[in-house]
């Protein structure tokens, strides 16, 4: 016998649920997860491997800075996938889902929180994993070295929920996989490239506002935020300016991407 | 009880539901007819919370439904497209369950009931337009909410599946469910809908039990057939009837079953058959949208 529905309610936490386990099914995000994550090990493993070659005394870079090279890949990566993930779904599984869960905000907020929560755990895993590897090949790190990976690592996880969710709002701003994609790859490549071309073309206090717009973009912000490598050379300054950066385009994209998302006919 | 109460809804400047009002009771099998670009579909959207409407509201036993969690009160099958084609119908069903905090032997029965078990795992995409009705159906009865909708539910069904369709529905409406089924299979709908809601051009133009609705026109329509069909023509005539002739019979219309007995007998003629003829749903639906000048 069927279970007496009279009972069952709908929250928040089960619709989290629901959309946490639809990741993990077939039409889900898992496949583009698992290729993030093997895109981000390997380069993280490639970059240890290489430093401890070159490295010819013991130096804490020789393991933040796989760390960051793994994390980096990951967050740029898995954004990609978002993108297009939600894209896609803005134009065929969204409707379904809206007709389950009828009261938007609760919808929009599962959603966003299963995006920004795989995408911590997956830097998480990933990050972890070269820690794992450096700490097993490593012959040039120091003691302070491995603290500092473990603090790269709560900042990068926090770093790729943040761009997780910029790439989970561009989506939904703009409801198609390929316009998405396209905003995505020019906010994060084409712009910074482009502006600082403008910045070295364009001479005197012109050109240094160009420069200093171009550092406020998202992928300038997020190798700033994810730099711990700098961090016993230059201090926390950095870091934090580009964590506070990221968290600006994130506030920024979900105020439009709410309103968008709350006021809208679906497809 | 699902309430539409003057739902208006306009893409731009095209208005595709204008002032729309109807009521869709527990118990019954509410049939919602009209033909393509009438605004079902957005009436249907709306209703579902898909599109918000510009004025006008839909209130579900007596709750208005906007920003409300109507989960537990609307099971709902719009369309195949709004399937994930990437999915599983296991996939589905189970993350329906979820929602709700259903557990997921609840799916996997459902999954039995509608015939999919064998292909539970097998992605949605890959199914007949047949299967996907099915499993939509299943979406729309697995919270076994007290108001149910469907759109073209019938599609690309073979007979099994209406005469399942059919037989599950009434048996949904027998248990006191409120269903609004949209379909253009007027022959089907004659036999499952106890109410038919009639849209043309954005508006309700006929409501009422599937009886009425029907009945509306009957009485233009009477067959008599009599001794001498030359005496009863020129006896009409005379009272101003139109009539068409078939065989042995005419068809009087614009008159009621007694008025044209009582004719034809003080003329003097044996009344060898006299009758009401009954239009069917689809004779009726097609009569009323050639009235308004409207193409099905």
């Amino acid at each position: 016998m069927r279970s007496d529905d009279t009972t069952a309610t709908q929250n928040l936490g089960s619709v989290v649920k629901a959309e946490w386990r639809a990741l993990w099914l077939p039409g889900g995000t898992c496949v583009g997860t698992i290729i993030a994550a093997a895109a981000a090990i390997a380069t993280g493993t490639i970059a240890l491997l290489v430093l401890n070659a070159i490295a010819r005394e013991p130096s804490h870079v020789v393991l933040s800075a796989p760390i960051e090279a793994s994390s980096t890949t990951f967050a740029l990566v898995f954004g990609l996938i978002i993108t297009i993930a939600v894209g896609r779904d803005a134009e065929g599984r969204l409707a379904f889902t809206m007709l389950r869960t009828t009261v938007r905000p609760r919808l929009f907020a599962a959603r966003a929180l299963t995006t920004v929560v795989l995408g911590m755990l997956g830097t998480l895993v990933c990050s972890t994993a070269v820690a794992g590897v450096g700490l097993i090949i490593s012959t040039n790190s120091t003691v302070s070295a491995f603290e500092l990976a473990g603090l790269a690592i709560g900042v990068h996880v926090l770093g790729t929920g943040l761009i997780a969710l910029i790439s989970f709002e561009l989506s939904t701003i703009l409801r198609r996989s390929t316009p998405a994609v396209l905003v995505y790859l020019a906010l994060l490549v084409l712009l910074p490239l482009a502006l600082a071309v403008g910045a070295a073309a364009v001479p005197g206090g012109a050109g240094s506002v160009i420069a200093g717009a171009s550092a406020w973009t998202p992928a300038p912000l997020l190798m700033q935020a994810f730099a711990v490598s700098t961090l016993p050379t230059e201090g926390s300054g950095n870091l934090v300016t580009g964590l506070l950066g990221l968290l600006c385009w994130t506030l920024a994209t979900t105020f439009v991407a709410c309103t968008i998302f709350l006021r809208r006919d679906a497809n | 009880m699902i309430e539409v109460v003057n739902l208006s809804k306009s893409y731009g400047r095209v208005l595709a539901v204008d002032q729309a009002s109807f009521t869709v009771p527990d118990g019954a099998v509410t049939g919602f007819v009209g033909p393509n670009g009438a605004g079902k579909s957005t009436v249907l959207r709306a209703i579902a919370q898909l599109v918000m409407p510009n004025s006008g509201n839909v209130r579900i036993d007596g709750r208005e439904t906007r920003g409300l969690d109507t989960s537990g009160l609307l099971g709902v099958y719009l369309s195949s497209e709004e399937l994930p084609g990437r999915a599983t119908a296991r996939g589905v069903l189970r993350y329906v369950c979820d929602t709700r905090g259903m557990p997921h032997r609840d799916a996997d029965e459902l999954l039995e009931v509608v015939g999919l078990d064998q292909t539970a795992t097998k992605r949605i995409r890959t199914f007949s337009v047949g299967m996907k009705q099915r499993l939509g159906l299943a979406v729309a009865l697995l919270p076994r909410t007290r108001a149910l909708m469907l759109d073209e539910p019938l599609n690309g069904l073979d007979p099994d599946g209406i005469h399942w369709i059919r037989h599950h529905l009434r048996q949904v409406a027998e248990h006191g469910t409120a269903v609004l089924l949209s379909s253009h299979v007027m022959s089907e709908l004659s036999q499952m809908a106890d109410r038919i809601v009639m849209l043309d051009r954005g508006r309700v133009v006929a409501e009422g039990t599937l009886a009425e609705f029907v009945a509306e026109r009957e009485a233009e329509r009477v067959l008599v057939e009599v001794s001498s069909v030359e005496s009863a023509r020129h006896a009409l005539s005379a009272h101003g009837l139109a009539f068409t002739e078939s065989g042995r019979a005419l068809i009087v219309s614009g008159t009621t079953t007694p008025e044209v007995g009582r004719i034809v007998f003080e003329a003097g003629l044996d009344v060898l058959h006299l009758q009401t003829v009954s239009r069917s749903l689809e004779e009726t639906y097609f009569g009323r949208l050639a009235k308004s000048g409207t193409q099905a």
